[in-house]
Order: structure tokens, then C-alpha cells, then sequence
């Protein structure tokens, strides 16, 4: 028995092909005869059509619709019932939304936004969305398999973190201090010889006191700890983006030739082969 | 286990609820950006040409190219989207949305994909823009935003598909969630086909214009398509949702002939099918007879959703609530639209094609959304915000809306019927200050409708403030994480909170 999302998709279906037949047919500038008809049967084939887009237009809705048609009626409308007797079970489990938070579906967004603006400015930030999005699938498709292991949230995340958290921790650490290094060093380069004393102790100092902070308070409430990684994350990035564009600053480098008169103002090298004069030895 | 809150609990989310109002909350945003920069370029062709006013010559195209991308893309599709999200999964009885860390997914993907467009344009790009590299990135990126919508469509679709409770069979599922599943469809079926076309002009305009000639200089036209008939109408499929369920909501009464309905809602999705119209394929598609047809019979489903909606109201006790106000509104501004598009089809003897008239159905089209929108927003204010939105508030801003859209579209309509493209010229200085005029209502009637959102605080919100007949007004408002506290109400009809009043009912229509 059909069902009624087939019905309607079905229905549909039969409109639109008798719709492409008889305009397929009747745009034909031809006169009338046999391949007129065989021609709009065999989508071209075997004689012609008449108006092209619009043909292809009611043909395309027609197929669309039948597959729809067919799926549903295949799946009986998903009906939980169907499903059910499918299993065979008494109920189909609920879908439930995992309850505890993930960062993965941001964090993949960023990375294809990484990778969106890198096609238009340079290959190392598509490499770079391209990693993010390989490493987000990973984790995704990890979180997908840990969700399902257990009927307990709490056991199926501790079963996550058991088998990622040694990969997790090492890479995503490495990683943490390549970006932090790499984006500090420009800013480095790129402020007055002053501002990198400053920064350079500064810098050091917050992530101290946040480290000092985030161990004296463990049970941290997690929006702060977010706030802080989100607020230090964009800092430390926007620092290093907006350096790289302005470049590194002007380092006044001693001229060579100053450098050996001043060498040879000062006191004269010993030659290998000079002579050595011992003074005050004994004699 | 504990759910993460405050900041934690909105970056890693994967509720429905949560990802919905995100939606929706930068929709709005967007929305407004939008309009302002709609009442820019209006301000700017009042004396009928583009950067002599307040924009110069480079400026204002882009942001008129802004405004007419951004009002369907970054607007209207992400907004209902946002409404999808938080009231489908509850309406169907489900605990969750079809995959809900690819619900956050698309979020994300929207908002970078968003504020790169946004960006780009902010950076002399968009189509024709005067910046290569700021071009290229509003290919992308609107590319990626689109990405994301159609992410988030296939986890409405799949919830209505896929999701339902037990008993609630296709036949059953509110009016809102079978326009949404039939919006998502639409959305899933053309929007790829502007992607693939981003893609095209992307790769054209990164070679010089010359890998697939002609494309470059008419990329604005290009895409276009999107906020024209017969596109538009898929971003107005969900008018149809929201008035029929605040009527029957605010009738209390039974929707009569729910097949008819589902059936004219489905048949106006069907000619809201409007990716074979962009120009890129076929300049002439617009004189097809296929386009023609769908132009003419479009007005068909919106009369006989209005008619249902009338014998719903006369066979119960309507009360005027804002969904029900805004949900008539809309749907009438929504009928204007499709009647000034079924005039293009009378092409041979009115020669619309190419002038205002176009523009002016587009406004009715997006407007119309727009006020069932305001009306989705106000009807579910307390499942989407937590909180009963203002009702004075509700019921004025759609007014407001209306007038505003006519106000801005008939001055338009009067210069297409005179013959006056984009390009002209004298005479029509008023009509189109007149427009402008209607363009800041609209944005008014949006700014009310937000301010109303806001609400009265409260700490006990009801769960039901209308005395509904769906599942979603059977749990809290705020709805819980797993949306029932308990177990889900039985459903043993299409009105499962309505005691069954003959053996008929038991059987769902």
C-alpha cells in the first residue's frame, strides 16, 4: 500500500511527465506523426521535442518526484510504527541530542572559512582549513561512534575521551604552541624595540596568572573558561595576522666596514704566527 | 549530566533551541543591514540613476547587489530556518533535531560564510566589484553560506521525514512543519544550482573572464535570479504554514480539509522551482511558456490556503492574536505578489520584463515572508525566546509591514507599467522617493516587530498561551533539553491536544 508522502510525490511525478509529454509534443514545429510521439516517450531519442528547457524542466521534476515517491514509499514515511515492526521492536529508540557540549561543529566552520579565504589569498591558510576540516571529521566521526556506545551519556563520553584524549592532548598542544609562537613572534617583529620587552612580559605574565587561575579553580565555571580561551585565542591570532600584513620593523644593522674599524681601533688580534713574548716570567 | 551554559553552553550546543534562536538572532542582524542598505541605493535612484546622490558610481551598485542577495541569503532563508529549527523538532514530537551537531554545523558554516560576504562587500567585491581578490572572496564566501543553509535544511527536512513521534504519521504533522518540509526540499533542490553557478563565476573571474566568456561584466544579473519569480516563492512557501496554524490555533477549531491544504501549500512549493530561470543557462527563459505557466497559476495555492483559512475562522471563535493577524497579512501581501507576477506572463502585451514591475513583485514576495516571519516569531514566541512576546506589538508591526510593502512596490509597479527600467530617467523622481518612503516602513515595521520580541520578563511563562492543538504546546516554555520532560502526548490525530469528538477524528484528518 502506498503511502501518503508517496502518494503525493507520485501524483506529482504523473502531472509533470504528462505535463513534458504534452509540451514536449505540442512546441514541436514539426507536423504531427509518429516521431512526434516516440520522440517525447524517449526523451529525444527516437524523433524530436519541441522547447528544450521546458521539457527538460517538467522531465526533471518528474524524475525528482518518483524518486522522492519511491523512497518514502520504501521507508513507509518513516513512520515510527513501520520502523518498529522493521526491527523487530516493540518502540524505536528516540534521537536525543547529545548533552554535553562540542566544539568540533565551530571549529569545523572556522576551518572552512579558513579554507575559503585561503583559495583567495594563499595556499597556507587552505592547508591549514583543509587540516582543521580532516582533523574535525576525525573527531566528529569518533563522537558519532562514542555516542552510540553506551545508553549512558556520562559513560559514553569518558569511553570518547579514553580514546582520543592520547592523541587529542599531544596534537592539539603542539599545535596550540606552534600558532601561539609563530603569531607572538611576528608581533614581536613587528612592535618598537620597547613594546617587546612589555609584551614579551606581559604576555608571559597572563598566561601565568590564567594557568595559576585555571589550577587554584578547577570546578571553573566552563563560560569563563571559553570567554578566556575564545578572548586569548582571537588576541594572540588577530596580533599575529595584523603583524604579518604590517611586517616586521626596521632593524638598523651595523655596516660591515664600521665594524672592522672599530675592530681595528681596539686591541690588535694575535696572529697565529706572531711571536709570543712572555712577560714578567721568571727568568 | 550536567548541560553547559552561558557562553560554553551556545559554542558547543548541538539543541535544537539553541541553534534556531542563534539563527534567528543573526538573521535579524543581517536583515537589518540589509534594509538599511535597500534605503541607501532607493535614496541614491531617485532621480532615476545609480551614484550621483549620496553613493558615487562604484559604491552603489554593490550596494543595491548587496541588498538584493543579501535580503533572500542572509535574511529570510537563515530566519526561517532559525523558526524551523526551534519549533519543527517539537511539533513532530521529537526529542531532538535530525542531526544535531550538523544543526550547529550549519550555524557556524552560515555565520563565517555571512560575515565574509559582509566582508567582501565591505571591501569593494561583490558582483562587478572594483577589488579582484574582494570579488573572488564574495564568490566563496556566499558560497559557504550557502553551504550552510543547505546543511541546515537537510536536518529540518530529515526531522519531518524521519523524526516523528509515534503516531504521528506524514498525513498529521502541523501545517508549519509540512511548509517547512516542502521549503527545505525546494531550498535542497535550487540552492545547490546558485552554488554551482558561485562556482562557475569564481573560476571565471579568477582567469581573467575569459574561461567561459561573457560571465564576468553581468555577474549582479547572474544571481539575481534568486530573488526573482519564480525563485522567490520558495522563501515564501512557510506564509502558508504560519497562516494556517495560527488559524486554526486562534479559531480553536479543527483546520478543515487538511489534504487541500497540505495539498496547496505542496503545488505552490512545486512553482516556487525557479533555478532553471537564471540567465546564465538560457537569457530567454523568462519568455518560456514553462515560466509563463508557473507565473499564472502561482495565485492558485495562496487563494485556497486563504479560503481555508476563512472556514476555519467562521467554523470556530477566532481571536485576533498577532500570529493570526500577521498570518493573513502576509498571506493577502503574499497573493498581491503572485498576482503582479502573473501579469509578466501577459508579456507580449504589458512588456514588463526588465522594469520595476519585476522589482516590485520581489518586494511583495520578500515582505510577505517577511510579515509571517514577524507572525512565526510572535505565535512561538515563548517556545523560540522563552518569553510571551508583546501583543500589541505583534498585531501593529505586520500592519506596519503591509503598508509598508505596498507603499514601496505599487510606485514601482506604476514605473514598470510606464515603461521605465532601473536606467530611467524623468518623471518618476516622486514615484520612486515615494518608494523609499515604503522601504522605511518596512524597516520600521521590522524595528517594531523586534522591539516587541522583546517581551515582558517573566519567570512562569505559559505553556501554552493559545490554547493549542499541537504537540509543541504540551511542554515548557522554555522547552526542557530533551523538549518533553515526561513522555511525548499520544498522538491519535492531527490535533493531539483536542479531545477526539468523533470516531473521524481518531483517524488523524
Amino acid at each position: 500500500m502506498l503511502t501518503t508522502g508517496s502518494k503525493w510525490f507520485f501524483g506529482v511525478a504523473g502531472a509533470a511527465l504528462l505535463a513534458a509529454l504534452v509540451y514536449g509534443g505540442a512546441t514541436n514545429p514539426s507536423e504531427v506523426k509518429m516521431a512526434t510521439f516516440t520522440g517525447v516517450l524517449t526523451l529525444g531519442y527516437k524523433g524530436g521535442v519541441g522547447d528544450h528547457i521546458g521539457y527538460a524542466i517538467l522531465m526533471g521534476i518528474a524524475g525528482a518526484a518518483v524518486f522522492l515517491g519511491a523512497s518514502l514509499a520504501a521507508f513507509r514515511d518513516a513512520d515510527v510504527e513501520a520502523e518498529a515492526a522493521l526491527l523487530p521492536v516493540d518502540t524505536v529508540p528516540e534521537v536525543t541530542a547529545p548533552p554535553q557540549g562540542s566544539y568540533w561543529p565551530v571549529i569545523g566552520a572556522f576551518g572552512a572559512g579558513a579554507l575559503v579565504v585561503g583559495i583567495v589569498t594563499s595556499s597556507a591558510l587552505v592547508m591549514l582549513g583543509i587540516v582543521v576540516l580532516v582533523a574535525v571529521a576525525f573527531e566528529w566521526a569518533i563522537s558519532a561512534w562514542s555516542d552510540r556506545a553506551t545508553n549512558d551519556p556520562a559513560v559514553n563520553q569518558a569511553v570518547r575521551r579514553r580514546v582520543m584524549m592520547p592523541f587529542e592532548v599531544p596534537i592539539l598542544g603542539a599545535l596550540g604552541i606552534a600558532v601561539f609562537v609563530l603569531a607572538i613572534s611576528r608581533v614581536l617583529l613587528t612592535v618598537p624595540q620597547l613594546g617587546v620587552y612589555f609584551i614579551f612580559g606581559g604576555v608571559a605574565l597572563a598566561v601565568l596568572v590564567v594557568a595559576f587561575v585555571l589550577s587554584a579553580r578547577p570546578r571553573l565555571n566552563p563560560s569563563v573558561v571559553a570567554a578566556l580561551c575564545v578572548v586569548g585565542a582571537l588576541a594572540v591570532l588577530a596580533g599575529g595576522v595584523v603583524s604579518a600584513v604590517v611586517g616586521p620593523r626596521e632593524i638598523e644593522h651595523e655596516p660591515e666596514g664600521e665594524a672592522e674599524d672599530e675592530d681595528q681601533q681596539g686591541a690588535p688580534l694575535l696572529s697565529p704566527d706572531a711571536p709570543v713574548v712572555l712577560t714578567g716570567a721568571p727568568s | 549530566m550536567a548541560t553547559p551554559r552561558g557562553l560554553a553552553g551556545v559554542l558547543g550546543s548541538s539543541d535544537h533551541k539553541v541553534v534556531g534562536r542563534l539563527y534567528v538572532g543573526a538573521a535579524l542582524l543581517l536583515g537589518l543591514i540589509s534594509g538599511v542598505a535597500g534605503i541607501l541605493g532607493g535614496i541614491d535612484r531617485i532621480d532615476g540613476t545609480f551614484g550621483n546622490t549620496i553613493l558615487d558610481g562604484d559604491t552603489a551598485p554593490q550596494v543595491i547587489s548587496f541588498h538584493a542577495t543579501s535580503a533572500t541569503l542572509l535574511f529570510l532563508l537563515p530566519a526561517l530556518l532559525g523558526l524551523a529549527m526551534v519549533v519543527v523538532p517539537l511539533q513532530v514530537g521529537a526529542r531532538a533535531i535530525a542531526f544535531p551537531r550538523a544543526a550547529a554545523a550549519s550555524f557556524w558554516t552560515f555565520l563565517f560564510g555571512a560575515g565574509l560576504t559582509v566582508t567582501a562587500y565591505a571591501i569593494d567585491g561583490g558582483p562587478g566589484g572594483g577589488r579582484a581578490d574582494a570579488v573572488d572572496l564574495w564568490a566563496a564566501s556566499t558560497g559557504l553560506t550557502i553551504v550552510g543553509l543547505l546543511l541546515g535544511s537537510i536536518c529540518v527536512a530529515t526531522t519531518v521525514l524521519a523524526v516523528r513521534a509515534e503516531g504521528m504519521s506524514l498525513e498529521r504533522v502541523p501545517m508549519l512543519a509540512w511548509s517547512l518540509l516542502c521549503s527545505t526540499v525546494i531550498w535542497l533542490l535550487t540552492l545547490p544550482v546558485m552554488l554551482a553557478l558561485l562556482i562557475i563565476l569564481y573560476v571565471d573571474h579568477r582567469n581573467g573572464q575569459q574561461f567561459l566568456g561573457g560571465l564576468g561584466p553581468d555577474m549582479a544579473e547572474q544571481v539575481a535570479w534568486l530573488g526573482r519569480q519564480p525563485q522567490v516563492y520558495a522563501a515564501a512557501i512557510p506564509v502558508l504554514g504560519v497562516v494556517l496554524d495560527a488559524a486554526a490555533t486562534a479559531g480553536r477549531t479543527r483546520l478543515p480539509n487538511r489534504g487541500a491544504a497540505m495539498g496547496a501549500i505542496g503545488a505552490f512549493a512545486v512553482l516556487g522551482i525557479g533555478a532553471f530561470a537564471l540567465t546564465a543557462i538560457s537569457p530567454e527563459v523568462a519568455q518560456q511558456p514553462v515560466t509563463k505557466g508557473m507565473a499564472l497559476l502561482a495565485p492558485l495555492p495562496v487563494l485556497a490556503v486563504l479560503g481555508l483559512v476563512g472556514l476555519s475562522l467562521r467554523g470556530g471563535r477566532p481571536r485576533p492574536t498577532s500570529g493570526l493577524v500577521g498570518g493573513v497579512l502576509a498571506t493577502l501581501v503574499l497573493l498581491l505578489a503572485t498576482l503582479v507576477g502573473a501579469a509578466t506572463a501577459f508579456e507580449g502585451a504589458l512588456e514588463l520584463a526588465g522594469t520595476q514591475w519585476v522589482t516590485a513583485q520581489s518586494h511583495l514576495t520578500l515582505v510577505a515572508a517577511t510579515i509571517a516571519l514577524v507572525a512565526g516569531l510572535y505565535h512561538w514566541s515563548t517556545k523560540v525566546l522563552g518569553r510571551v512576546a508583546t501583543e500589541a506589538a505583534g498585531r501593529t508591526a505586520p500592519l506596519v509591514l503591509a503598508l509598508g510593502a505596498l507603499v514601496l512596490a505599487v510606485p514601482e509597479a506604476l514605473s514598470g507599467l510606464l515603461g521605465e527600467g532601473d536606467e530611467a530617467v524623468t518623471g518618476i523622481e516622486a514615484m520612486n522617493a515615494v518608494a523609499v518612503a515604503g522601504a522605511g516602513l518596512v524597516l520600521l515595521g521590522g524595528l517594531l516587530a523586534v522591539a516587541g520580541l522583546a517581551g515582558r520578563p517573566g519567570r512562569d511563562e505559559p505553556a501554552d498561551p493559545w490554547g493549542g492543538h499541537t504537540l509543541e504546546w504540551a511542554t515548557a516554555s522554555p522547552p526542557p533539553f530533551a523538549n518533553f520532560d515526561g513522555p511525548v502526548p499520544a498522538v491519535t490525530s492531527a490535533e493531539p491536544l483536542l479531545a477526539p469528538t468523533t470516531p473521524d477524528d481518531e483517524d488523524g484528518a
